[in-house]
């Protein structure tokens, strides 16, 4: 099927003869043809037809015969660039070419067929633009709550589709209360820290203006300060990985409070545990909020044969509540809740350890990530 | 355009760790071809007999592949290309904001530049390798190459993503932020998405079926008085004192030492601080050659340009214990060189030139072969 022929140019008359490498290949009709056809599979291919079937030349000699460039400028012949990667077949009079990577809407491409020197075919395609939808938004931010800590570590930015990477500090400010845009917020990062599926952002504010003693905390200070308001400011210039902008610009909007360098402390935290029998939530009230990713990966509950409780966990409440919604009942017995030590606060402070530790006071010699546990029981149902 | 700015350092690895060529040999023996697809591709590096390291951070693995680039050519082409964003995007049939540049690393034996590339706007796009042969630019076919590949397991969630029954996808990642050979093993730098963790995993080559990376946690010692996670930025290793090594720059800009023995599993390491690098700077990239005698060390950095450090001052350097104050630097002297600005990756080309990606004012790339200052 052909899908496409604009622009079809005759750069050069035809002659009865194609060279390809010293093998002549006779172009007994002289109606050799240049197409772009797609192929059941969807994949899109050029292909020479119209060829004398009984030469096809050898292998080596098809790159040099047809050449694909992509066109950044319709003006220019394309050439000056390096010719598209791809594969080459030739079969029954018919050269394919399959370039490596799907044709680019909005591009064109030069099909470009090389016979003695400089007499060149050429035909032109443009693949047409896709119309994009702009229909990609942020659909949360954590962490949620509207008091951060002034040593707060990082903020993730959740997208209802994958987006683009690599303009994430671009699109992404956070000014103070007067609207002014902070300088240097973050750890600008060349390699985004993108979840696998490009829907999750992870921005580091830069730990040199947390770190107390280093370098830029000295110089510039911290970012933010106690009692001020924030605004986190997501432009909807940004694209997603369509290449369609955002559908509206996003503001999260903050108070700072004292910076915490305290570490999460378990055993403060309420556990309500559920009745046996039932599919009631097992929840957890932390004192503080916990970082919302590390909650739905470093807790989990395990009965007493060290089995996994499968179900849904919910993080709420601004990341103060964390509730698992068993897929089975409960069955009455002893549970424990396992929790890694390395699951952080706001700040970056872990179980095991904080964000920092004044080594005046504690050394350790080594880090051993350990998982610690807190029992429950799950009482069979009053009647 | 951003791009990621990574260091390699093999060469240096072979110079300055005394690699002995005979128990270099049949390196690629156990390596097989098994149409490699790369996930997605990050630092590259280059170990002895041709072989390329590349960090594969969504697969999170590490793959070696025998190019087969292995004779040494007679007169190296020098390479030199101008827009090489532009000519790769065409190459790849895509416009060059549909490119992102991750990586460059040069074959000590050929000089040819290896280029790590992704070609697509979004985490999932295909990654490629390119090659450029003096300004012959090509993709690398991974496919009909010998590979080895080495997944980085033991992540800090393993309870919570490799359990039983069903689990949703984990969405933690390891960034890898550099790797390099060194003296038989690959160092593979990184930090998680997640918790702020600094990792170095050290792991043997020819890659150990079963054997577990050695993971440790760096720390930086603010002063003698704080000490927190840091994660690693660049590195590259360097004799100093007759001990082999790793300098590394920290995100937050301490340079530190750290030595190569006591990269150990589970250890906890903290590199003796022996300069900051500036504030609202980050460190990009990192070299080290020797010219006229003398052992440099090159280092890129994203504001405060390329920077030249003696070796020996960092062997003298007591360390910095005090707070830096005033002109905000501190610890070894250094250099800044003029004229090269705008350096967004840096290899060693040969013992006398570098290989440079450089952003030009119309914001697109060339890639320069310039002498080591």
């Amino acid at each position: 099927m052909k899908i496409a022929s604009a622009c079809f140019a005759l750069a050069g008359l035809l002659p009865a003869l194609i060279c390809g490498c010293g093998q002549p290949v006779r172009d007994e009709s002289g109606s050799v043809r240049i197409g772009l056809v797609s192929s059941p599979d969807g994949a899109r291919y050029f292909e020479v037809s119209g060829l004398d079937a009984g030469h096809p030349g050898d292998k080596a000699s098809w790159g040099e015969t047809f050449r694909v460039y992509t066109v950044f400028d319709k003006r220019s012949a394309g050439e000056e660039l390096p010719a598209v990667a791809g594969s080459y077949v030739f079969e029954d009079g018919v050269l394919r070419f399959r370039p490596r990577f799907p044709l680019e809407p909005g591009l064109a491409y030069s099909a470009r067929l090389y016979y003695s020197p400089g007499r060149v075919k050429e035909a032109r395609f443009e693949i047409p633009r896709e119309d994009l939808v702009r229909g990609t938004s942020v659909i949360a931010v954590y962490p949620s709550a509207d008091v951060l800590p002034e040593n707060l570590l990082k903020f993730y930015i959740h997208f209802s589709s994958p987006m683009s990477v690599g303009r994430a500090y671009d699109n992404t400010r956070l000014l103070n209360s007067k609207g002014e845009t902070v300088r240097y917020p973050f750890l600008e990062l060349d390699e985004e820290l993108w979840d696998p599926t490009g829907r999750r952002l992870t921005i580091f504010i830069d730990p040199g203006r947390i770190k107390q003693g280093v370098l830029p905390n000295k110089v510039v200070g911290p970012v933010f300060k106690v009692g001020e308001r924030y605004t986190l400011e997501i432009s909807d210039e940004w694209k997603d990985a369509a290449g369609a902008r955002l559908g509206a610009p996003f503001r999260k909007s903050f108070k700072v409070s004292a910076a915490d360098h305290r570490s999460p402390d378990p055993a403060a935290w309420k556990l309500a545990a559920p009745a046996g029998g039932s599919r009631e939530p097992l929840s957890l009230t932390f004192e503080a909020p916990l970082d919302h990713a590390l909650l739905h990966r470093l807790l989990w509950v395990e009965n007493e044969a060290g089995e996994r409780v499968e179900g849904e966990v919910r993080v709420e409440a601004g990341e103060r509540r964390w509730s698992l919604l068993p897929d089975t009942r409960w069955s009455p017995g002893r549970y424990r809740l396992m929790i890694r030590s390395i699951l952080e606060d706001l700040a970056g402070n872990g179980i095991d350890k904080p964000f920092e530790v004044d080594v005046f006071e504690q050394v350790r010699e080594r880090v051993d990530s350990k998982t610690l546990s807190r029992e429950f029981t799950v009482s069979p149902r009053q009647r | 355009m951003k791009v990621k700015l990574l260091v390699s350092m093999a060469l240096s690895a072979m110079l300055f760790l005394g690699l002995n060529p005979a128990a270099a040999a049949d390196l690629t023996a156990g390596m097989k071809t098994v149409k490699l697809e790369l996930k997605s591709a990050g630092p590259v590096a280059f170990g002895p007999e041709g072989i390329l390291f590349v960090a594969d951070p969504l697969a999170a693995t590490v793959h070696a592949v025998a190019t087969g680039d292995t004779a040494a050519a007679k007169k190296k082409k020098v390479v030199s290309l101008e827009g090489v964003d532009r000519k790769i995007a065409a190459a790849l049939g895509t416009s060059p904001d549909k490119i992102r540049i991750s990586d460059l690393a040069v074959n000590p034996a050929s000089g040819v530049a290896y280029l790590s590339v992704a070609r697509g706007s979004g985490v999932a796009a295909p990654a490629v390798i390119v090659t450029v042969r003096g300004d012959h630019l090509e993709s690398l076919d991974l496919s009909s190459l010998k590979s080895a590949s080495f997944a980085l397991s033991s992540v800090p969630d393993a309870k919570a993503t490799t359990g039983r029954g069903r689990r949703r996808e984990s969405a933690r990642t390891q960034a890898i932020t550099d790797l390099g050979y060194v003296n038989g093993r690959v160092l593979v730098a990184g930090m998680s998405n997640e918790e702020f963790s600094s990792s170095l995993r050290s792991i043997p080559f020819p890659f150990a079926g079963s054997g577990k990376p050695a993971s440790v946690e760096i720390y930086h010692g603010a002063h003698g008085r704080f000490e927190t996670r840091s994660p690693v930025r660049t590195f590259v290793s360097l004799n100093v004192a007759g001990q082999p090594y790793l300098v590394a720059a920290y995100q937050c800009t301490p340079l530190v030492t750290i030595p190569l023995s006591d990269i150990k599993p589970g250890a906890k390491l903290k590199g003796k601080t022996v300069a900051e690098l500036g504030n609202r700077n980050r460190p990009l990239d990192m070299i080290v050659y020797t010219k006229d005698g003398k052992e440099y060390m090159l280092i890129a950095n994203s504001s405060r340009g390329i920077m030249k450090v003696s070796t020996i001052d960092l062997e003298k350097s007591p360390g910095i214990t005090e707070r830096v104050s005033g002109g905000g630097r501190k610890g070894v002297p250094y250099e800044t060189i003029e004229g090269w600005k705008g350096i967004l990756q840096l290899d060693r080309a040969d013992d006398h030139n570098a290989l440079v990606m450089r952003e030009t004012e119309g914001g697109s790339f060339n890639l320069e072969t310039l002498p080591l200052p």
